[in-house]
């Protein structure tokens, strides 16, 4: 190997750390806001449930934690994708696909069925957890599969 | 897809993390296309003949053609 070889390989193997730090401080910015708003609406929830209403201070500072959770999370995963390469973008694709398919099936499939009275109305949440359970499964089976 | 990825970086003494830096892609995605688990796009196929300064062609082929497969 050259000494150019060797210097350059010093410089790849920086520029590769920078973006792994950079992949790593976005998701970890995600991950303690995930934390922070959990913790806050577990809090609002418990303090709502032990008054047994809600006070309008408690109905303010719940909707802007809403609010500021939905910007902050669309701001980091646009921060997320920009730092990307395209396999990742590509594992992305492929989970939000499956989940998509997942709600589009999964709804109106169940919504015919409660038609027929053979099963009850539609669960929004349940449809929603099983569009994301799908999702993320998908995108984890690529990750594991294609590395 | 076949391609000489793994050869051509192995020529250089590049690790797969050095040459995922020069392509600005992650290692994983450099990893992923040296085993034949992901086709990468046009313009990565492009740059990656620009980075080694050959024909697409030399470095990329189907199934069938001609470079030699990495696999």
């Amino acid at each position: 190997m050259t000494k150019e070889g060797r210097m350059d390989r010093g410089k790849g193997e920086r520029l590769h750390a920078e973006r792994r730090r950079s992949f790593w401080t976005i998701l970890g910015w995600l991950a303690a806001l995930g934390a922070v708003i959990g913790f806050a609406s577990g809090f609002f929830a418990a303090h709502a449930d032990a008054n047994g209403e809600w006070a309008p201070a408690w109905r303010v500072g719940t909707a802007i934690a809403i609010v500021a959770f939905a910007l902050l999370a669309a701001y980091g995963s646009w921060r997320f994708f920009r730092t990307v390469d395209e396999l990742e973008l590509a594992d992305n694709l492929w989970g939000s696909l499956f989940g998509f398919y997942t709600y589009a099936l999964l709804f109106p499939a169940w919504w015919a069925f409660s038609k027929l009275e053979s099963v009850p109305q539609p669960d929004q949440w349940v449809i929603y957890a099983a569009s994301m359970a799908v999702a993320t499964l998908t995108y984890f089976y690529r990750k594991l599969r294609l590395r | 897809m076949n391609n000489r990825l793994r050869v051509l970086r192995a020529e250089r003494g590049w690790s797969q993390a050095e040459l995922g830096a020069r392509l600005d892609v992650s290692r994983q995605a450099v990893n992923a296309v040296e085993t034949g688990k992901y086709d990468p796009s046009l313009p990565l196929a492009f740059k990656i003949a620009r980075l080694f300064d050959m024909p697409i062609e030399e470095i990329f082929s189907d199934d069938e053609g001609g470079a030699n497969g990495s696999r």
